[in-house]
């Protein structure tokens, strides 16, 4: 392999082998824990920018899964 | 409803670099939703790679190109056969290399895949059909949601 990039985008980066389980034990919650680390503002206009790609301006039905889904953030919030 | 996930740079010049190595490798996960026109947000880049000894050899000499540690005890002949995952750093920068994934082989996967690009590099994207079948077979709750999303009929969707 004589292929040397010009440049190294994952330099210093580490690696690791998991196992299945493990993996997905921590992979939402790593997720999360970034997203909780974000500005407020930052999360809710993300979350817009979301709703308004994945189901247009509206009106519209909400899927099924989508449905069943509890509501986790109030007005107050 | 045609907007794309943005592009990320370190992601793309990971895609390169496995080309250049001539990895056989198939994008899935939120980036391969996305490419069936379901831009949802996600921290992460999955790719699935062919887990024979041979492509894993050329997945680790893409990998200590790419500048990623920890490549030390990463034994291609053992990873094929334990078919564990190796993760890449940690969101919102973060790559999975799997070595299988729910409900499809990697063969099905492959003759599936689908051409495109990512960003500028020449990719292929697992199949609308198997991306289907693997987000059914895992079964969570926001993987349901791809599914009804990707099933969807909506004519504004672009697949």
């Amino acid at each position: 392999m004589a292929f040397t990039p010009s440049v190294r985008p994952l330099a210093g980066v580490p690696g690791r082998l998991e196992s299945s389980k493990e993996h997905w034990a921590r992979h939402d919650r790593a997720q999360l824990r970034y997203w909780l680390s974000q500005p407020v503002a930052e999360r809710l206009a993300q979350a817009e920018r979301y709703r308004v790609r994945q189901l247009g301006e509206g009106p519209h039905v909400l899927p099924r899964t989508f449905q069943l889904l509890p509501s986790v953030v109030s007005d107050e919030q | 409803m045609t907007e794309r996930r943005p592009y990320t740079e370190p992601f793309g010049q990971f895609c390169d670099i496995l080309n250049r190595f001539g990895v056989d490798f198939v994008v899935i996960g939120s980036e391969a939703v996305a490419f069936h026109g379901i831009p949802r947000f996600s921290l992460d880049f999955d790719v699935f790679v062919r887990p024979t000894t041979v492509n894993l050899f050329r997945v680790k000499a893409a990998l200590e190109s790419a500048g990623v540690t920890g490549l030390s005890d990463l034994d291609p002949e053992v990873w094929g056969k334990s078919r564990s995952l190796f993760r890449i750093g940690e969101p919102p920068l973060q790559i999975d290399v799997l070595l299988q994934i729910s409900g499809i082989d990697y063969n099905v996967a492959s003759a599936g895949a689908v051409a495109g690009a990512y960003g500028d590099i020449p990719v292929r994207f697992l199949g609308r059909t198997a991306l289907i079948d693997n987000k059914k077979a895992s079964g969570r709750p926001k993987d349901l949601a791809d599914v009804d999303l990707l099933t969807s009929d909506d004519p504004d969707r672009t697949a």
